[in-house]
């Protein structure tokens, strides 16, 4: 499956990672203006932490075994069992916040965008039906995200 | 093991029974596997009930997995139908259906448990009722009028749900609780009446630290009598008192119990090619380092997706998870994890607070051992993981200063599972590509 892995050693900190991802789920054709004068807008599915050494973006990492799939009460998160892909049927979540509580990488969120009937579980959908490639790792400057293929779905 | 497939026999519909056929359906794909459930409907989202009655969720959303699920999975639901006898020397289920009897080669007993009701004078009345399944729900929609004036029996996290769903109906809402607070079993009492504040701004009163002494009424409720001579005229008593494990399959075989059955970390009952998981069984508590129940619905699918995968002969533990709980109440979140409420243990709890919501956190020495975080979720899960893992913090204050972050922590040992790229759960991502 794909996954994308960050490179702590080229991290700038700058977050654009976090930008572009927040812009593209909120308007689908990136512009990045529009997307953020939107007055409800889907947060980011990457988080750059940073502390006084270094910086490094973390996003899901799609686990074999999900937290947030086993700890979701209405069946909304799911992992897909051909791609890998875990991702949040926003149709049926209702904001419970037991995913957020459940990933021990702090990868969910929960966030309404300008489309959105009400809030939802919101993380990183390798952008899904949006870009075939993440956004996150075509708008890295310096090439700290990489997208890597492994076999199976785990 | 023989050429012939193996079959699972899966007592029970909800979350545990299908976190179990996901994981034999990964191992075994020939065996065959027959889910028994008493309740004639599809699995079902319980928590969601509580959704439904407020009419924020429709029927099709209730559903815990797709319409397609069991055909997908090759799964013979016998729903509808209750499993009445055990014969374990046999592996044998009797039903109370036209197929009378099946044959096991494991079974699995995921039969959660059922509304508890006090023994109280007047708890048959008409316009009383538990507050646990979806006939429940559906009973409740089809007849609570808006306007009506509902007394909630109890304060725990079923019972604050459906009060939510009562306001939202129009409905004059109030709680009695025993206890002195709401939530007694997951706030301390200023947590509580945080919470409680909520509830109030939207109408609802509370007696609190008030028993029941009677329902009363012709042939309908009419009147709430409470410990003490106080009488709350009501047109309706949601009962939220409560649930009590399943037991009744269990009860005239080998299978040893105590509160609920007992099992071992492979999730297997004291008799052999029988299992259990969810809200039936006495399941190992990693916080509590013993076995108890833990009525969750996280806890019942991490048991039943590893109960699953022994049925089907592939060896996995249940290493136990930290109990912990999250739900919004108009709108605003609380969740609770691990030790939350002061009258657990010798700890230290540390507060923080802002317009908006608040931080709790309980340190035994330096090791977090709870929190709960009022409307305050963000990476929340960090948080877990370091009661989890009794991860020694080495500034417990600092852990407020911000939203936590795994830098922090590059020493939290790296999780079972795979998944992400090598080289974490924390600090550095040095990968090798």
């Amino acid at each position: 499956m794909k996954r994308i892995v960050a490179l702590a050693e080229y991290c700038l900190g700058c977050g654009l990672c976090a930008v572009y991802c927040s812009a593209l789920h909120t308007a689908p054709d990136l512009d990045l203006v529009r997307a953020f004068r939107q007055p409800k807008r889907l947060a980011a599915g990457i988080t750059v932490e940073k502390n006084l050494e270094f910086a490094v973006a973390r996003s899901c990492r799609h686990c074999e075994n999900p937290y947030c799939v086993e700890s979701c009460i209405t069946g909304a998160m799911v992992k897909d069992p051909l791609t890998g892909e875990v991702w949040c049927d926003v149709e049926r979540c209702v904001a419970c916040w037991t995913c957020v509580a459940a990933c021990p990488y702090g990868m969910v969120t929960i966030s309404q965008g300008p489309h959105d009937q009400h809030p939802h579980a919101q993380k990183c959908d390798l952008c899904r039906n949006l870009s075939e490639v993440p956004v996150c790792v075509l708008k890295c400057p310096n090439e700290a995200l990489v997208l890597v293929e492994e076999e199976g779905v785990a | 093991m023989t050429d012939r497939p193996r079959h699972y026999c899966i007592i029970g519909n909800s979350t545990a029974a299908i976190a179990a056929v996901e994981s034999i359906r990964r191992v075994d794909k020939q065996g065959e596997i027959t889910l028994i459930a008493e309740e004639p409907y599809h699995t079902y989202a319980r928590p969601l009930i509580s959704y439904y009655l407020s009419g924020q969720v429709g029927p099709d959303q209730l559903l815990y997995r797709p319409k397609d699920f069991y055909q997908k999975n090759r799964v013979a639901a016998l729903l509808g139908v209750r499993a009445t006898r055990l014969d374990t020397g046999s592996r044998i289920v009797y039903l109370d259906s036209e197929i009378e009897s099946l044959h096991y080669d494991a079974c699995l007993l995921a039969t959660g448990s059922r509304a508890w009701a006090p023994p109280i004078p007047g708890i048959d009345l008409a316009g009383v009722g538990s507050f646990w399944t979806l006939d429940d729900a559906i009973a409740w929609k089809r007849t609570i009028q808006t306007g009506e004036r509902v007394v909630v029996l109890g304060a725990g996290l079923v019972g604050m749900k459906a009060a939510e769903a009562l306001v939202k109906l129009g409905c004059q809402v109030r709680v009695v609780e025993a206890a002195p607070r709401i939530l007694p079993a997951v706030l301390t009492q200023s947590a509580a009446a945080n919470v409680q504040a909520w509830f109030e701004q939207h109408g609802v009163e509370f007696q609190l630290g008030t028993g029941v002494a009677a329902l009363e009424g012709r042939h309908q409720v009419e009147t709430v009598a409470l410990v003490g001579g106080k009488q709350l005229r009501a047109d309706k008593v949601v009962l939220a008192t409560g649930v009590r494990p399943r037991l009744e399959l269990a009860e005239d075989t080998p299978i040893a119990f105590d509160r609920g059955l007992l099992v071992n970390q492979w999730q297997e009952t004291t008799v052999s090619g029988v299992f259990s998981a969810g809200d039936v069984c006495v399941g190992f508590d990693r916080l509590r380092n013993c076995n108890q129940i833990n009525p969750i619905l996280p806890n019942a699918h991490h048991q039943g997706r590893i109960a699953g995968f022994n049925m089907a002969g592939e060896e996995r533990m249940n290493e136990g998870i930290i109990p912990f709980n999250a739900t919004s109440f108009f709108g605003r979140s609380l969740i609770t994890m691990g030790f939350s409420q002061e009258n657990e243990l010798d700890m230290e709890e540390i507060t923080e607070s802002t317009t908006t919501g608040s931080r709790s956190l309980f340190f035994q020495g330096n090791k977090l051992v709870g929190a709960t975080l009022i409307n305050a979720g963000q990476r929340a899960g960090i948080l877990l993981s370091l009661i989890r893992e009794r991860f020694e913090v080495a500034d417990p204050p600092g852990l407020l200063r911000s939203v936590p972050q795994l830098l922090d922590f590059p020493d939290l040992p790296r999780q079972e599972q795979k998944g992400g790229g090598p080289g974490e759960i924390c600090g550095c991502f040095r990968h090798d590509l």
